[in-house]
């Protein structure tokens, strides 16, 4: 069995027709065709939920099969993780990535691409330190990304925007008649289907394409730019990076015209990663790889745009739109390939689910799950409660219905646990060295000692925040606090995250910051 | 509107800001490599730098 795992970055399942006939927010259809023929043939999740958010932590749910959020931030693999990779490698199983995210070579996130025996790092996305010339970028790209104040070109600290501008003007995308293949997602799903046609003769092998795409900055090449705005898409007064916060304040604010843009920028990157998409599906038919390959689409996260009032994510309660991911897997065995899985599923059961695909060991430490006899057909249910969530701020629970967010106290500080001395924020700087860390063996997981530190809690919510999914999917009705019918529901879903919180031996400070017995 | 995050501020600076009407905690505002460098604050969508955090808040109140 072959396994190729494919996410598409910060994509929303309402963008996608399987889930829902057109987007929250917005009063047209978006056009996903190939994703559409992908879930008619899958098995489509509509319980499916992300765990550690935002990027990389989702990214070690999926590689290591930890819930790490509850004891750490966006950061490395660790010494005692077992990769995914290096469990396939183990039962002789070829590995490959093939990915544009950067962030897998930023400050503080070794260990996820070493252990394949190859690897694709198309450059030149979001932050990617590549391009340093020319030292004045195109005028038009850094406008429409980042502001001169802010971001200034010549300023030469960490983490400015005006890279983006330069490393797209490297690739050919500054010009408004740039050709889509040049663009990020084209590239990385090409080469997708270029690897899928090129290892027919390995025997088993692993393949997971991480397309940055469809992340910010959300700048599209022609017919895309276009498809669903009449706005000139490269009017330089039209941001296309959007900063992360309320749309009505601060840095984050958007008028009405600007937050129509995004995401009609947003909307044209999925109907462009749809269609490089369908290159993939070609390939896999074209090489007759259906039969000996399980093909698992998913995302990280999703993205909002003015939802609840927020641009981005991070901040924000973690809301469905970012928390329930799309996921829809082809297995060549399949009983449920062409139906609806309704069955609660969580990110973090894709790295035991894989391995049991691939015939290679699953660790009996992790978080992970394998969900395989659900697509077997050999059972209807999978989990009781899905845990998700920021390192530091609000945990969240959901029994597949409703969904409770649990804030935590910001006077409280939350502990980070690493073997590394990690910025528990500021990710992409150099590590400063942590002078109070105590170190020790305390992981219920590892017998690995670790360093353990502490830092600031921040809220994303004031008040426990409980929807009725079934009744309320775009979560606009709070239940937490209500006399009504569901007031037995809170106490329920409360005592839930508890049995979950349990269930994963947390640390006892958690309890304490979340206000719980 | 004051905009801040947690990640380099001291606690009482925290504190102060929190209690304004006219301020807003982030997780992170995007400015990481500024955030390692120097104190800074988003004040009406702009960023705004000085030798501290409190440095900076004080001479916005004056």
């Amino acid at each position: 069995m072959n396994v190729l795992l494919l996410s598409v970055d910060s994509l929303r399942r309402d963008f996608l027709s399987a889930y829902r006939d057109r987007p929250l927010s917005l009063d047209y259809e978006v056009e996903t065709d190939n994703l559409d023929r992908f879930a008619e043939k899958a098995a489509t999740f509509d319980s499916h939920y992300a765990g550690s958010l935002p990027c990389m932590p989702a990214r070690r749910e999926w590689m290591a099969g930890v819930q790490e959020f509850l004891w750490r931030p966006w950061g490395p693999m660790e010494a005692y993780d077992d990769p995914l990779p290096e469990q396939a490698r183990r039962t002789e199983v070829l590995t490959h990535l093939i990915t544009d995210h950067f962030h897998y070579f930023e400050h503080g996130s070794h260990g996820y691409y070493e252990n394949y025996h190859g690897f694709d790092f198309l450059r030149g996305h979001e932050y990617d330190k590549w391009r340093t010339a020319p030292r004045d970028p195109d005028e038009r790209l850094f406008e429409q990304s980042a502001d001169y104040e802010t971001d200034h070109p010549h300023d030469l600290g960490y983490v400015n925007r005006s890279v983006y501008a330069r490393n797209a003007e490297a690739l050919g995308l500054d010009g408004p008649d740039a050709d889509e293949e040049d663009f990020f997602g084209p590239r990385v799903l090409a080469r997708t289907a270029e690897w899928l046609g090129d290892h027919t003769d390995w025997e088993r092998w692993f393949c997971y394409t991480d397309s940055f795409d469809v992340h910010e900055p959300f700048h599209c090449p022609e017919p895309y730019a276009s498809m669903y705005t009449d706005e000139d898409p490269t009017d330089p007064a039209l941001p296309f990076w959007p900063y992360y916060g309320p749309v009505d304040a601060g840095q984050s604010a958007l008028s009405e015209r600007e937050l129509d843009f995004v995401r009609s920028q947003f909307a044209g990157k999925v109907t462009m990663v749809d269609r490089w998409f369908g290159r993939v599906l070609d390939a896999l038919d074209e090489h007759d790889l259906w039969d000996e390959t399980m093909v698992v689409v998913t995302s990280d996260h999703g993205f909002l745009l003015g939802e609840h009032g927020w641009v981005g994510k991070n901040e924000p309660p973690c809301y469905d739109v970012l928390a329930r991911t799309p996921l829809f897997i082809w297995h060549p065995d399949g009983a449920r390939n062409g139906e609806r899985v309704d069955a609660l599923t969580s990110a973090v059961d894709l790295y035991a689910t894989v391995l049991e695909a691939l015939d290679a060991d699953v660790p009996a430490n992790v978080h992970s799950q394998s969900f395989l006899p659900l697509l077997a057909g050999e059972a209807d249910e999978h989990r009781d409660w899905a845990l998700y969530g920021y390192w530091g701020s609000s945990v969240n629970v959901t029994d597949g219905r409703y969904t409770y967010l649990r804030p935590c106290d910001p006077e409280v500080e939350t502990d980070c646990y690493s073997t590394t001395m990690m910025n528990a924020r500021q990710f992409s700087v150099p590590n400063r060295p942590k002078t109070d860390a105590e170190a020790g063996d305390f992981l219920p997981y590892t017998d690995s000692p670790v360093w353990r530190f502490s830092a600031p809690s921040t809220r994303q919510n004031e008040e426990p925040l409980l929807f009725d999914t079934a009744d309320d999917p775009e979560q606009r009705s709070n239940l937490a606090g209500d006399a009504g019918d569901a007031s037995g529901e809170a106490d329920r879903m409360r005592d839930l995250l508890v049995d979950a919180l349990d269930a994963l031996d947390a640390p006892e400070k958690q309890y304490a910051r979340l206000g719980l017995d | 509107m004051i905009e801040y995050c947690p990640s380099t501020l001291d606690g009482e600076t925290r504190r102060r800001l929190a209690a304004r009407e006219d301020s807003r905690e982030a997780t992170c505002l995007d400015h990481c490599g500024r955030c390692h460098r120097e104190a800074f604050l988003v004040v009406d969508g702009t960023v705004r730098t000085g030798p501290s955090h409190a440095a900076i808040l004080d001479d916005l109140d004056r």
